[in-house]
C-alpha cells in the first residue's frame, strides 16, 4: 500500500529476568496509514508501552527484540528501523517519528529553560538557524493554546502539568515528523486540561497531517480521537478495527470486558463489571488462547488452540474462536441501556 | 436530609501559612453525610478536595468552622469521646505504594490497629481477625495473602490492603480520596462494587474524593456529589441530578468536556467553552464568583459575576448552586410559573 507510513510485521520483544524471559510483546502486526490515528489499549503489563518504546528504539537494556522488523515509509523511501545505526536512528527519531512520554514533569530537563531545549532539539537536526526555530517554536506554542513569549523562556518549574504536557507535544511536532506516539497523553491530568489536549492535538493532526499511535488504558480517550483501535492483551493485538466498529460490535471478549468497565455521564447508571482474575504469567504463558482463565464464553478449545488474529469483517480482526459471542452481548447490553434511558427522568 | 447526619462540616475556613505569604485553601465549606449514604467530592487539583477530606478525617484541623460528629463538635472531644471519633472515622489515601509499611507483612500491617484498639485478646484472635478482613476486601485465598510483603501485591490488591487497614476498627465512617484513580479501568470497578458491598453489609458511610465525575457518577448513585472549585462547594446535588442536569457553568462545562467510552456520544457531545484555559492561582482568587474568568461566555455577566460572590442556592432542580445566573434562571422561571398560576 502507498499511504502507509509505519508497518509492523511479526514483531516479537523479550525481557530478560532472573526467573526468565518474559514475553513482552509476541506477534504484533499493524500498518499505520498516513494521518491515520490508532489507539493502542489494554491494562498495565499489557505490553503496549513496550510496543511504543520499540517502534522508536528506546526499549531499555534488558529488552531485546527477537523477531520481525519494523519499516518506515517517506518520500518513496523505506526505512527499516530495526537495522539503522547510530546516525540513522536519530535522524529517524523526532524527524520522523517523535515521541511524547507519558510524565510531563519528568521528560523535561528542569535546569534548562524551555527555550534551550528546544535549540538543542533543532540544531542536534541539522537546523542552525536560531530565529527561524524560534518562530516556528513559538508559533507551535500557540498552536496548542500556551502563551509564547512566556513559555519560551519559562523554566519548566514555572509551567502547570498540563502546561507542561503541551510543551512536550509542541516539542514533538516541531521537526514535522510523520509519526507521533502518545504514551498516556493525557493520564494525571485534570478533566478541563484533558480535553484542551485532546483539542490541541485534534487542531495539530488536521493542520500537520501527522499519524498517531497513542497508548492509553482509557477508552473514553479511544473513542474521541482514534480512527482505529487496537487491543492488546498479554502481549498479542486480540482485536483490531475501526473505532465505532470495535465499540459496537466488539469481537473479542477482553474488549467487551473492558468496554463493560468504563463509566460513562449519559443515561442511567450503567451496571458496571470488572474482568475477573487477572493477567497471565508472561514467563510461562498458558497454552491455547491467553484470555481463557478469565473469559465468560470460554470453552475446551480455548484452552487447547490459539486463536490466531483473523479478519472476520472489513478491516475487523479479532483472535477468538467465539467471536460472536461478544457481538451479541454487546448489542444485548446496549439494548438495555436504551430501555433504560427512556425510564430515567433528568429532573427527578 | 431527614437523618441526623454522621459526619459534618460547617462555615470551615482553612488557611495555610507559608513564609511570608497565607494561601487560603477553603472558604466556608459546609458539606454533610447521613449515615450508611455516600458523599462525592469532585473536582480539579488545587480545589480542596484532599484537604476537605483531611479535615473530615481529622487529619488537619479547620482554621475557623466546626466539624460535627453525630451533632456533637469535634474540637470539643476529649478522652474516650475522641478515641471513639478517631476510630469510626478512617481514610484510605490515594497512593497504596506510598500508604503501606513495605517491612511489614499484611498480617503486621492489618494487626497492629486491633491490638493497639485492644480489639483482640492474642495472636490467633488477631490471625483470625486479618483473615476474616483480607476476606472482605476479596483478598482470597486469605491465607495466601497474610504473610505477604506489599511489594508482592499489585497495585489493586495493595489498595485493598489499605481498604481492609480502613475496616480493622469498625469504622462507621470511611473518607476515601481519590482511592480508586491510580489503578487499572477494569480493576477501578471492581475495588468500587466491593467499596458498595461493604455499605450493604457493613453499614459504612463513605465520603469519596474523587476528579472523575464518571467514577463519582457511578458510585455516588444513591448519593451525593458536591463539585469544588477554587475551595469552595459551587454545586451539591443528588448525583443523577448533578450530573444529568448540571446547573453551575463550571459543573456544565466538565461534563461537556468529559470524553466518554462511546464514540457517538462523546463526538456528539454539545461543548461549552471556557473563556480561559488556565486555573487562576490560589494565592489570586479572582474577585466575585471565583469562576468569572473562565465562565462560557453564554452565561458569564459582566458587572455581577466579577464583583459578588454567589451563595449557594436552590435551583429548578433538586440541587443546590452557587451561581447569579442559574439562580436568576431559577427564579425567572418561577415567576413565570406563578403567573401561568
Amino acid at each position: 500500500m502507498t499511504d502507509t507510513v509505519l508497518s509492523v510485521k511479526n514483531l516479537f520483544v523479550e525481557y530478560s529476568s532472573p526467573r526468565g524471559k518474559v514475553k513482552a510483546v509476541r506477534d504484533v502486526s499493524f500498518d499505520l496509514k498516513a494521518g491515520e490515528t490508532m489507539a493502542v489499549i489494554g491494562e498495565s503489563g499489557c505490553g503496549k508501552t513496550t510496543l511504543a518504546l520499540s517502534l522508536v528504539r528506546l526499549l531499555p537494556k534488558a529488552a531485546r527484540v527477537t523477531g520481525g522488523s519494523v519499516q518506515f515509509f517517506r518520500d518513496g523511501k523505506i526505512t527499516d528501523v530495526l537495522a539503522l545505526n547510530m546516525q540513522g536512528l536519530r535522524a529517524y527519531r523526532w524527524q520522523d517519528c517523535a515521541m511524547v512520554f507519558q510524565s510531563a514533569l519528568n521528560a523535561l530537563n528542569p535546569v534548562l529553560k524551555i527555550r534551550s531545549q528546544v535549540q538543542d532539539t533543532a540544531r542536534a537536526h541539522g537546523e542552525h538557524d536560531p530565529r527561524k526555530i524560534e518562530d516556528r517554536a513559538k508559533w507551535l506554542f500557540e498552536q496548542v493554546l500556551l502563551d509564547p513569549e512566556r513559555v519560551y523562556n519559562a523554566y519548566p518549574h514555572e509551567l502547570s502539568g498540563g502546561m507542561r504536557q503541551r510543551v512536550l507535544i509542541a516539542l514533538g511536532v516541531l521537526l514535522n515528523p510523520q509519526v507521533v506516539i502518545l504514551d498516556e497523553p493525557t493520564t494525571a491530568l485534570d478533566v478541563l486540561t484533558q480535553r484542551t489536549i485532546i483539542d490541541v492535538l485534534k487542531r495539530l493532526r488536521a493542520d500537520m497531517g501527522f499519524a498517531i499511535v497513542f497508548i492509553s488504558h482509557d477508552l473514553s480517550m479511544a473513542a474521541e480521537l482514534a480512527h482505529r483501535m487496537v487491543t492488546m492483551y498479554a502481549g498479542q493485538i486480540v482485536e483490531t478495527g475501526p473505532v465505532n466498529t470495535v465499540f459496537y460490535e466488539p469481537m473479542h471478549p477482553y474488549t467487551l470486558g473492558l468496554l463493560k468497565a468504563a463509566p460513562g455521564l449519559t443515561g442511567p447508571r450503567d451496571e458496571l463489571s470488572s474482568i475477573p482474575g487477572s493477567p497471565p504469567d508472561l514467563i510461562r504463558p498458558p497454552t491455547g488462547c491467553k484470555f481463557e482463565p478469565r473469559c465468560p464464553f470460554a470453552q475446551a478449545i480455548c484452552a487447547e488452540q490459539e486463536p490466531p488474529l483473523t479478519l472476520y469483517g472489513a478491516d475487523h480482526a479479532s483472535a477468538c474462536h467465539f467471536h460472536n459471542e461478544p457481538i451479541i452481548a454487546r448489542q444485548a447490553y446496549r439494548d438495555a441501556v436504551k430501555a433504560g434511558l427512556q425510564k430515567v427522568e433528568p429532573n427527578s | 436530609m431527614n437523618a441526623q447526619p454522621i459526619l459534618e462540616m460547617q462555615h470551615v475556613n482553612k488557611v495555610f501559612k507559608a513564609r511570608r505569604s497565607t494561601v487560603q485553601v477553603l472558604f466556608d465549606v459546609s458539606l454533610s453525610v447521613a449515615p450508611n449514604k455516600t458523599l462525592c467530592v469532585v473536582g480539579e487539583s488545587g480545589c480542596g478536595k484532599t484537604t476537605t477530606g483531611k479535615i473530615l478525617a481529622g487529619l488537619a484541623k479547620p482554621t475557623d468552622g466546626t466539624i460535627l460528629f453525630e451533632g456533637r463538635d469535634v474540637s470539643k472531644f476529649t478522652g474516650d469521646d475522641f478515641t471513639t471519633y478517631r476510630k469510626a472515622v478512617q481514610i484510605v489515601h490515594q497512593d497504596p505504594y506510598a500508604s503501606l509499611n513495605p517491612v511489614h507483612t499484611l498480617y503486621r500491617t492489618l494487626s497492629f490497629p486491633l491490638f493497639r484498639h485492644k480489639l483482640v485478646r492474642n495472636r490467633d484472635e488477631a490471625r483470625t481477625r486479618v483473615l476474616e478482613l483480607l476476606k472482605i476486601v476479596d483478598l482470597s485465598p486469605a491465607a495466601d495473602f497474610i504473610d505477604k510483603f506489599p511489594h508482592q501485591l499489585s497495585g489493586g490488591q495493595r489498595q485493598r490492603v489499605s481498604i481492609a487497614r480502613a475496616l480493622t476498627v469498625n469504622p462507621r465512617v470511611i473518607v476515601a480520596d481519590e482511592a480508586v484513580s491510580m489503578v487499572d479501568v477494569s480493576i477501578r470497578i471492581s475495588l468500587l462494587n466491593t467499596l458498595t458491598e461493604l455499605q450493604k453489609h457493613l453499614g459504612v458511610t463513605f465520603v469519596f474524593i474523587t476528579h472523575d465525575l464518571a467514577v463519582a457518577r457511578y458510585f455516588a448513585w444513591e448519593g451525593e456529589i458536591a463539585v469544588m472549585y477554587l475551595g469552595r462547594v459551587i454545586e451539591q446535588g443528588p448525583a443523577p441530578t448533578v450530573t444529568t442536569s448540571p446547573q453551575h457553568p463550571y459543573t456544565r462545562t466538565l461534563i461537556s468536556s468529559l470524553p466518554e467510552p462511546d464514540p457517538e456520544i462523546t463526538r456528539g457531545k454539545e461543548r461549552l467553552e471556557l473563556r480561559s484555559h488556565d486555573i487562576p492561582s490560589l494565592s489570586h482568587i479572582p474577585s466575585g464568583c471565583a469562576f468569572h474568568p473562565r465562565c462560557p461566555a453564554q452565561f458569564y455577566v459582566p458587572g455581577v459575576c466579577d464583583r459578588h460572590s454567589p451563595e449557594l442556592a436552590s435551583t429548578e432542580v433538586s440541587s443546590v448552586a452557587a451561581c447569579h445566573v442559574a439562580a436568576m434562571t431559577s427564579k425567572h422561571d418561577e415567576a413565570i410559573r406563578e403567573k401561568a398560576v
